[in-house]
């Protein structure tokens, strides 16, 4: 039946454009609202357009330091859970044994899914002045520690909430990682460490890339744990931009503020995008036979 | 003769490991404790269990309220989301047309934009187009950040399928939608199963794009919670979190069993 | 009692430094399931061995337990001399070509040959005249500079080879390494393989299931069936003196026959089998059933006059037959319903002959091996 066409398929994709629709739509209605003004005193928003909003963000020292503040927490939480997080991965990827591995991830998954508000929850029981921890340290003596209402509580609890995406996004890559080829280092003569480092580690680059890139832009967004466990002193860019809502009800001058954030985090994602191309050719992954 | 070690990673190794994943456990396992502690604040030596808690949460009109709703938008979400997800994998994997890829990215981008922008993005929306409910704003803004989840887990399990299966059995007579409705469909159920668990969950348990769209009538579960956690402090938010920990690890042992947590991860 | 497998020059003393390879009672147990059964077997310096079976005999696990990968739940494995049981697998001097080869990817050829010299904390100049010296051996000099997935499949796998030479190891393990490559490649690699070890003088032991593969490259071959060695000979013993049904069996297309006892001698039994009867030198196995296995080339046809009877034994009717061109088998079915399988090599006058023809086979009772197993 010569003349049959075959249908590509796109009237399919209409549901998922209308979808992407409203978001964008939501996204330019953002954008404008940027440039204008909130009325003061009503609710009402109006023109005439204008950057103002946009220079009074960026003017005031106060945002720029927390958006640098964020920035580098960020990548600081990331190195912890690359630190953390590597073994672990490692360990799910080459472990004989399938009751280990699904144990990992099922611990994995379920600490995933289990909630922000819970966790943060937990962590500040946990890390409270009368908390789990400091029970424990005052009753071997020793005086209490502060680990909620500041940046370690935040720190701790961000690297939990932060751990599973790292962890499965790198065990996903390692898997691709011949095991075989570390046994070849060690037959040729390299200890497990050299074997690691000169053969495992280089290959999983690009997972690893992937995986901290994925947790850095996770980081960068953190609202709800800055929020609960940083005592209100630790705002990370979420928080501020939350703020000012909640006290001036300046919708434009958040979206300002917002937009700002949105292009600087796209900015510092695309810069792991531009690492990962870089370092492409120099580790290749390619376990094609000619 | 066990002198031998064969494992390529060393006891360090499994010591850090041992130590992340006890870390990761300790407060999923320390809330559920702390939801039947007696007293109102931790106390060492443990005190003695009780359900009290778990009644007050239930006694509790606004937890209840939000719990609904929560539920409420969570299921009307799920289905949403997977309805709209199915057609838009099957034109990303078996579609023909220009533009596949970038139909492709552009359904992930939410998951690029950070949560608090995404809220103040459709909370300006909303107040320009006057939708005042909470309810419809929650769940339509949910809907679109949900969306790539769902895309993500059925992509992958398409892209696992064989399409030979299809054109056998319009070969032997079915029509596309009978051949869809007859074998790739029974075939989809880990990705609308992994899709649909992640969407259901993160509608229920998103924060940062719900903060900013609920209002006096309509809360979620977590926005109602982090304002408990402001005013009470008392375990009333454990038991809440239980009872939510308890339903996600019935739905992880679902997945298990019905597909494995490789799949559902989308890890081959 | 159980046989040793060793040599027939006498069981391998575990401390005679001439044997390149000795292995005591290894046994490797995976829950309930024994992957290897007390295997004990000896491999003299210089010579190719090659453990040979169907997949889950325990073949490759035997292979990876020399090398350090498995850790065996009993025996003893000595190299050189030396009990190497307890050491790890970089402390072994035992270089394996893996079935993937196992280049490292993110490196260059060069790099890849020289990781093992490396290791072992040579100076520059001397890897760099090895890895040369090494790559001039597979001929593969010019490719150097390149990295794997630029590579073919030989060129890939003579990469592998060098790497594992390059370190002067005292044992060479090859785990199936000729299993990826198409049909015409694998039998020249596998002739310029033997030659190398040969020139190199280098004790190799040989993981595969292909048994033309056993029967060109080695000098010993082991036969492995569930965790044991049914047998341990040279190639041409194994091939026309199987010692055990499921050698026979594995070996290639032998016939298995099964006769009756129905008389002794001084210097041999008689057996009725397929109508007729064989007189077989040597004594009998125990009891009434004799199983025999006889190679299709070994038995030869004849017409047979339509006034034979069947019961004259060995006539029967052909019933399939295939032109390899070079070769002619035939499918023979005797009266008592017996299938045979004869090969006729393809000479200028030789007729192809009929389904349906009446035929008279001749069995020579020198090639007919008994089994005893």
């Amino acid at each position: 039946m010569t003349g049959a066409r075959q249908p590509d398929g796109r009237w399919l994709a209409l549901p998922a454009l209308l979808v992407l629709g409203l978001f964008f739509t939501a996204f330019g209605t953002f954008i404008a609202l940027s440039l204008l003004h909130a009325v003061p005193g009503t609710a009402s928003i109006a023109g005439p357009a204008s950057l103002d909003n946009y220079r009074a963000v960026a003017g005031l020292a106060l945002n720029r330091e927390v958006t640098l503040d964020t920035l580098w927490l960020a990548l600081q939480l990331t190195g912890i859970c690359i630190l953390v997080g590597y073994p672990l991965a490692y360990l799910m990827a080459r472990t004989p044994s399938r009751t280990v591995r699904n144990l990992i991830l099922f611990v994995l998954v379920v600490t995933f899914l289990s909630g922000g508000v819970t966790r943060a929850y937990s962590w500040l029981i946990i890390l409270g002045n009368t908390g789990l921890v400091n029970s424990l340290i005052k009753k071997l003596g020793f005086a209490m520690v502060p680990l909620v209402h500041n940046r370690t509580g935040v720190v701790i609890s961000l690297t939990h909430f932060l751990l599973p995406f790292f962890v499965l996004t790198l065990f996903g890559a390692l898997k691709t990682v011949p095991a075989m080829l570390e046994e070849a280092a060690r037959n040729l003569g390299a200890s497990r460490l050299r074997s690691f480092l000169a053969v495992t580690l280089p290959l999983s680059v690009p997972g690893l890339i992937a995986a901290s890139t994925l947790t850095y832009a996770v980081a960068l967004s953190s609202f709800l744990f800055p929020a609960l466990l940083g005592g209100g002193r630790n705002p990370m860019a979420a928080n501020l931009i939350y703020m000012k809502i909640l006290d001036a009800f300046d919708i434009p001058a958040a979206a300002a503020m917002a937009t700002l954030f949105l292009v600087i985090a796209l900015g510092c994602v695309g810069l792991f995008a531009l690492v990962e191309r870089l370092a492409q050719p120099r580790f290749p992954l390619a376990r094609r036979h000619g | 003769m066990r002198a031998l070690d064969t494992k390529p990673y060393s006891g360090s190794v499994v010591a850090v490991g041992g130590l992340a994943l006890a870390f990761l456990v300790v407060p999923v396992l320390f809330i559920v404790y702390y939801a039947f502690n007696a007293s109102r604040y931790f106390a060492l030596p443990p005190v003695p269990l009780t359900v009290h808690w778990f009644a007050n949460f239930f006694d509790n009109e606004r937890f209840q309220a939000a719990l609904h709703a929560s539920f409420e938008i969570a299921g009307l979400v799920t289905p949403l989301s997977l309805a709209v997800a199915v057609p838009s994998a099957i034109a990303i994997v078996r579609g023909s047309f220009r533009g596949r890829a970038l139909l492709n990215t552009a359904l992930l981008s939410p998951l690029m934009v950070p949560g608090v922008v995404t809220g103040i993005a459709f909370l300006g929306l909303f107040s320009q187009l006057n939708v005042a409910s909470g309810f419809w704003r929650v769940t339509a803004a949910l809907s679109c950040f949900t969306l790539p989840f769902a895309v993500r887990a059925l992509v992958a399990n398409l892209h696992g399928l064989d399409p030979a299966l299809e054109e056998a059995a319009r070969n032997l007579g079915a029509s596309r939608w009978r051949a869809f409705l007859h074998v790739t469909l029974p075939q989809l159920r880990p990705g609308l199963l992994a899709g649909g668990i992640f969407v259901f969950v993160e509608a229920i348990d998103n924060f940062s794009i719900s903060v900013f769209l609920t209002d006096v009538d309509t809360t979620t579960l977590p926005v109602e919670a982090y304002n408990y956690i402001r005013d009470f402090d008392d375990p009333t938010v454990a038991a809440m979190a239980t009872l939510l920990i308890g339903l996600t690890v019935t739905l992880v042992f679902l997945v298990q069993r019905v597909t494995g947590l490789d799949k559902f991860l989308d890890l081959k | 009692m159980r046989d040793d497998h060793a040599l027939k020059d006498g069981p391998g003393r575990l401390a005679d430094t001439s044997r390149a390879l000795s292995i005591a009672g290894l046994t490797k147990r995976y829950g309930s399931h024994r992957a290897v059964d007390d295997v004990s077997f000896a491999v003299p310096a210089g010579s190719l061995l090659t453990l040979l079976g169907p997949s889950g005999c325990g073949k490759t696990t035997i292979l990876r337990a020399i090398a350090g990968f498995v850790a065996p739940d009993a025996g003893r494995i000595e190299v050189g001399g030396v009990d190497i049981t307890a050491l790890p697998p970089e402390r072994r001097q035992t270089a394996m070509l893996f079935q993937s080869y196992a280049l490292f990817p993110h490196m260059t050829v060069a790099q890849n040959v020289a990781f093992g010299l490396k290791m072992r904390r040579l100076g520059r100049a001397e890897i760099a005249a090895k890895v040369v010296a090494a790559l001039a051996l597979v001929r593969l000099d010019e490719l150097a500079g390149r990295y794997p997935a630029e590579l073919s499949g030989g060129q890939q796998q003579r990469a592998a080879l060098a790497r594992a030479l390059v370190t002067e190891p005292q044992l060479l393990l090859l785990d199936e390494p000729f299993g990826a490559l198409d049909q015409n490649l694998r039998e020249a690699m596998q002739v310029e393989l033997r030659k190398l070890q040969q020139r190199l003088g280098i004790t190799t032991i040989l993981v595969t299931h292909d048994q033309q593969e056993a029967l060109i490259l080695s000098d010993l071959i082991a036969v492995m069936n569930a965790g044991r060695i049914e047998q341990l000979a040279p190639p041409i013993e194994v091939y026309d003196h199987p010692a055990t049904r499921f050698v026979a069996g594995f070996m290639g297309a032998a016939n298995l026959l099964t006769g009756r006892l129905t008389g002794r001698h001084a210097d041999g039994f008689d057996v009725a089998v397929g109508g007729g009867m064989l007189r077989l030198p040597g004594t009998p196995p125990a009891g009434d059933a004799i199983a025999l296995a006889v190679r299709p080339e070994a038995i030869g046809l004849d017409a047979a006059p339509a006034e034979t009877a069947d019961a004259d034994g060995f006539v029967g009717r052909i019933s399939f037959v295939t032109n390899l061109g070079s070769r002619l088998l035939y499918e023979i079915e005797l009266a008592d319903g017996l299938r045979l399988a004869v090969e006729e090599q393809r000479q200028d006058k030789t007729r192809v002959r009929a389904v349906g023809e009446r035929v008279r086979l001749r069995l020579d009772p020198h090639h007919c091996t008994v089994l005893r197993g």
